[in-house]
């Protein structure tokens, strides 16, 4: 035999294998689908488990730090898929899968199916606002539809028993998740609705995994709590996601206590509400008082009641005005006639030539021309004039004439 | 007026009875109402009526907590809820 050997640690051949992993490309990022078997959580929070189906099984082991991620607990027989990537543990000389993510079998279906049913029941528009039934201010019998053992129920009583002792509260038990839920929580919805006194339906649960939310996004609920008469509160406890249950109902509350804070007014605020409105009441009746006592007032006041006489006083005093500018238009008219009349005859006074000669003037005329004598130029010797007088007239004889030496002026 | 102050403010609820209250004071407060002296006063009388019933119905109430059950015979029932 040739001695040509070249030996190698254990070490070194898994190391070697482990790099050829390491290198793959395919070996860093893939998905397996199978089942849980031999789960065990170390107490330092790292969990191992083997994956397997019918055909072969592979170890995993997922680490604390990515199992954070975690919202349900693994358990022998769950069906899951994991993302990974495949190496070499060479202690033990044995492939395994790390885990990076895990979810449970089945999930992406249901994503894809609440999807499905949330864009049919939109389009159908159950999710309206215009559809949202506004809560009862204040109620007086609450129904909750939930399991009667969580702690969903005892939440919502306590908040509710706290805010107002005075509502009342009937439990209306079903099953919250399984196969039989959904049709539970739609009988009840349903059967609330037949009676007579119950003000508020608060439908809900506590937080889980979305399988166990799963009766929310059922389309039986959906159309339930969208026929539902009596206003509905969704109450299932999973702050980030919203399930169908929440897009129908009236109002949705993130868990099943904030349930209770809505649906309740806080006695305290009742007792002071119905104090401001007995405020009010009284208020508003001694305005309405003292408004028709002023009202009254101004009416004994009003000057037609007080002074009569003076409603009349205008009227006369009016009357007299007229009277007293029709009197006064006359006598202007009158005696500016009257002015003119006198000035006229005045006149004619001045003109009549009897009136001049009144004043011991006379007319001297021709006797054969008949002409009115106004010079010494006109007459001669031996002319026979004729003098008038007021009361009379002579004929004389010129017997001779001097004239007036020339008018100086 | 009168048949609506003779209705019995006894049978309504909570709710109705403060509805009621709002709608009286609105009526009472508003400028433009021409309500009569008579008809003022019977508003403020009903208001005092409702007002006084919303007290003792808060007052009187006895809370209730009760849970839906079969009995033996498949018959609904309610009997009182004591928590597990």
């Amino acid at each position: 035999m040739v001695m040509n050997r070249q030996i190698f640690t254990i070490e070194q051949v898994n190391n070697y294998v482990k790099s050829l992993m390491d290198n793959d490309p395919l070996l860093q990022d893939l998905w397996i689908r199978g089942e849980i078997s031999n789960f065990k959580r170390h107490s330092s929070g790292h969990m191992y488990f083997t994956l397997k189906d019918n055909q072969a099984r592979i170890k995993c082991v997922f680490f604390k730090y990515y199992g954070e991620s975690l919202n349900f607990i693994p358990s022998d027989g769950m069906s899951v898929l994991v993302r990974g990537n495949i190496s070499l543990y060479s202690k033990d000389g044995q492939y395994q899968l790390y885990v990076r993510y895990m979810e449970k079998d089945g999930i992406g279906e249901l994503y894809a199916a609440f999807e499905t049913l949330k864009n049919k029941l939109r389009e159908e528009g159950l999710f309206r606002q215009e559809y949202k039934k506004p809560l009862p201010a204040y109620p007086k019998r609450i129904a909750i539809i939930t399991s009667h053992t969580g702690a969903a129920v005892h939440d919502v009583i306590k908040v509710i028993s706290k805010r107002n002792p005075t509502v009342d509260i009937l439990i209306i038990p079903v099953m919250v998740q399984g196969e039989y839920a959904k049709d539970q929580i739609s009988a009840a919805i349903n059967y609330a609705n037949t009676r007579e006194d119950i003000d508020i339906l608060i439908v809900g649960r506590g937080g889980g995994s979305i399988e166990e939310l799963w009766a929310f996004n059922e389309e039986k609920v959906a159309r339930a709590i969208f026929s539902s008469r009596i206003p509905v509160i969704s109450a299932v406890g999973h702050e980030t996601d919203f399930t169908i249950a929440d897009l129908v109902a009236d109002v949705r509350a993130a868990t099943p206590s904030a349930a209770g804070e809505i649906a309740v007014t806080e006695i305290s605020n009742i007792y002071e509400t119905l104090n401001i409105l007995n405020r009010r009441l009284q208020d508003s009746i001694t305005h309405k008082l003292k408004d028709l006592d002023n009202y009254l007032n101004n009416l004994s006041n009003s000057y037609v009641l007080k002074y009569p006489e003076r409603w009349f006083a205008a009227y006369d005093q009016r009357l007299d005005y007229a009277m007293e500018k029709i009197r006064a238009n006359m006598t202007n008219v009158m005696s500016t006639k009257s002015d003119r009349f006198v000035r006229a005859v005045s006149y004619l006074e001045i003109l009549n030539p009897l009136s001049i000669m009144m004043r011991g003037f006379s007319i001297v005329t021709d006797i054969e021309k008949g002409d009115i004598i106004r010079s010494i130029d006109q007459l001669h010797e031996n002319m026979k004039v004729k003098i008038h007088l007021t009361d009379g007239n002579a004929t004389c004889n010129i017997t001779s004439k001097e004239k007036e030496p020339a008018n100086e002026y | 007026m009168n048949t609506e102050l003779e209705k019995s403010i006894t049978s309504l609820n909570f709710e109705e009875a403060i509805a009621e209250l709002e709608e009286i004071i609105e009526k009472l407060e508003s400028q433009e109402s021409d309500l009569t002296l008579e008809e003022a006063v019977e508003l403020y009388k009903r208001g005092i009526l409702l007002s006084q019933h919303c007290n003792q119905i808060l007052e009187k109430a006895q809370q209730e907590i009760k849970i839906l059950t079969k009995n033996q015979n498949g018959e609904l029932e309610e009997i009182s809820f004591v928590e597990e």
